[in-house]
């Protein structure tokens, strides 16, 4: 809808008068974006093409895309992005099925739905450092919860935290604690929009009740489930203060993430210069999944 | 009650206690004494509760600086962040303007950006304007996330409020400045609210920016603060403990407060982009 008000401007001065209105409004945004945003995004994409250390007294050095090429010879590079998808294939798809059938059980009303829905959601706003720490906690072998479990079992206690595997593992099970109440909530919501006549009507055709769900309401979701598993998918990608406080990227290199990665490589080795371009190279995987992703759901919608 | 429906509630209350297990888990280990923290094997419940591990905590180390300066950086950013986008969400919602979609664009493509490309670009401004370790550098990093998100998420509000309201106050004799303050803001206040803790709890929560811009104790704030407390040899569970509960109260406060408009926010930007 066209806003006529805009261009028809009663107290006179016409075109220019808008101009003021929008330097007035937009201004503040755009010096803001400008320079806390933009301007450092220029800035690191320069940084990227130097031999650049943090602290040192020698100049940074212009070397094009040797920093780019080195990320792609770089073997814990590769093994960072190996663990970031690892990692991605197998929280999400288990966050979807949970939230997921948990937003089924929540649609019909019971005794304290609202009560039990809320406080179900209360890990995904608390603290992600917060989360990571208590897990760590929880997996402390000798005084641990999760330790205490072999301690029942009669078994001898294991560090999961000292061994690869069992990190990984319970990086991956942290995660999913935390974050698929967004998995729920946002299928919940998209699931309580839809008309009750729909499943009614199903119903008294005599399907049954899985076969509502896989031929109704599945396909009624779908656009639902696409948006949620691409906002998560993001999130997923820059995943770094949990598992910084949860392992430090460890035992080894068995948690480094992506963020870790690059994190380590600006602030512990100094290399700034080949920590950005990797960092931009994180950046070019979440744009085009975005891009994608985007012009997906839009022309969904369009049409 | 029917079979199914108390095998549901089963269920239900089931996966709630697997849920809030961690922070009960905190909770009862924050008020155990010192010496029942690490007995083996683990007992479950605090022969005699104490709080002495707050006592310590607030007495013995940093942690209302930390909490002090979490408060100050969030209070800003929010306060930042709503004054840039209030404005910004007017323009995006009223005026048609060129440039206007690839703009709208720049603010959802840049809150898919990952933080740690812009955490070492910030670092180095911030280290040329000499702000590290204040908590002015923390608030102007906060804000590249808060400004846009804030910007995206009031003008969904902004849009559903009609336009015929705007047009009679003009008509009356209102500036544009005059119709947001007077129709605009109140009509809008819930989304606005819903935003406001959203950026509060983000700010308190972030962890990266804090991470890298201070290494100074006064200026870090508590995600970090409660990091320290896990020493290369000893971790301090009694302190980590009880300020994570301390930390984490506000948060489940505040959410419990708003969950409401939050969660119709959240959905409804993540439905309709």
């Amino acid at each position: 809808m066209q806003n006529k008000l805009d261009f028809t401007d009663r107290s006179g001065g016409g075109i220019s008068r808008h101009l003021f209105d929008n330097v007035i409004f937009l201004g503040p945004t755009l010096i803001f974006l400008f320079a806390i945003l933009i301007y450092p995004l220029i800035y690191s994409l320069y940084v990227s093409f130097h031999d650049w250390k943090l602290v040192s007294t020698v100049p940074p050095k212009l070397i094009g895309f040797t920093n780019y090429i080195n990320a792609l010879k770089d073997p814990l590079f590769w093994n960072a992005l190996r663990i970031q998808v690892t990692f991605i294939l197998i929280a999400i798809p288990l966050e979807l099925i949970i939230g997921l059938l948990v937003a089924l059980l929540f649609q019909v009303e019971f005794f304290g739905n609202r009560i039990m829905r809320t406080l179900l959601l209360i890990p995904f706003f608390v603290l992600p450092s917060l989360s990571g720490l208590m897990w760590r906690f929880m997996l402390q072998p000798r005084y641990g919860l999760i330790g205490n479990i072999y301690y029942l079992l009669n078994m001898e206690p294991v560090d999961w935290l000292s061994n690869p595997r069992l990190t990984f593992l319970a990086v991956i099970l942290q995660d999913i604690w935390r974050t698929w109440p967004f998995m729920f909530i946002t299928l919940y919501a998209a699931l309580s929009n839809f008309p009750k006549e729909l499943k009614e009507s199903a119903e008294i055709d005599g399907a049954n009740k899985i076969q509502v769900f896989l031929k109704i309401i599945l396909p009624l979701l779908t656009p639902a489930i696409v948006v949620a598993c691409f906002l998560r998918l993001i999130d997923a990608l820059r995943i770094f203060s949990e598992v910084y406080v949860m392992t430090e990227g460890g035992p080894g290199h068995a948690t480094t993430f992506l963020s870790i990665y690059i994190y380590k490589n600006a602030f512990r080795f100094f290399n700034i210069g080949y920590a950005n371009s990797m960092g931009y190279m994180l950046t070019i995987i979440a744009l085009l999944i975005s891009f994608y992703a985007l012009s997906k759901i839009y022309k969904e919608e369009l049409s | 009650m029917k079979k199914s429906e108390f095998f549901k509630y089963f269920f239900v209350f089931l996966w709630l206690t697997f849920i809030l297990a961690p922070y009960i888990w905190i909770f009862i280990t924050s008020i155990k004494s010192y010496d029942e923290l690490y007995t083996f094997p683990l007992k479950y419940l605090p022969s005699k509760p104490t709080f002495e591990g707050y006592k310590l905590l607030i007495e013995t180390t940093p942690f209302l600086t930390y909490m002090k300066n979490s408060i100050i950086v969030a209070i800003f950013t929010v306060t930042i962040a709503l004054f840039v986008a209030i404005l910004a969400s007017y323009s995006f919602s009223r005026f048609n303007f060129k440039g206007k979609t690839p703009l709208s664009f720049v603010f959802l493509v840049t809150q898919m950006f990952p933080a740690i490309l812009l955490a070492i670009p910030l670092f180095l401004l911030m280290r040329n304007l000499k702000i590290l370790n204040t908590p002015f550098s923390l608030i102007l990093a906060h804000s590249t996330f808060a400004v846009p998100f804030t910007t995206w998420m009031i003008t969904g509000f902004l849009k559903s409020i009609p336009r015929e309201l705007d047009e009679a106050a003009q008509i009356d004799g209102c500036t544009k400045l005059g119709v947001l303050r007077h129709i605009i803001i109140p009509l809008a206040s819930p989304g606005i609210i819903a935003a406001t803790i959203y950026i509060f709890i983000y700010s308190w929560n972030e962890f990266l920016y804090a991470l890298t811009f201070t290494s100074d104790i006064k200026a870090r704030t508590i995600p970090v603060g409660l990091h320290t407390f896990m020493g290369e040899y000893i971790i301090r569970w009694d302190l980590l403990t009880a300020g994570g509960i301390i930390t984490g109260l506000p948060v489940i406060i505040f959410f419990m407060f708003i969950q409401r408009y939050l969660i119709k926010g959240l959905t409804k930007g993540a439905i309709t982009g």
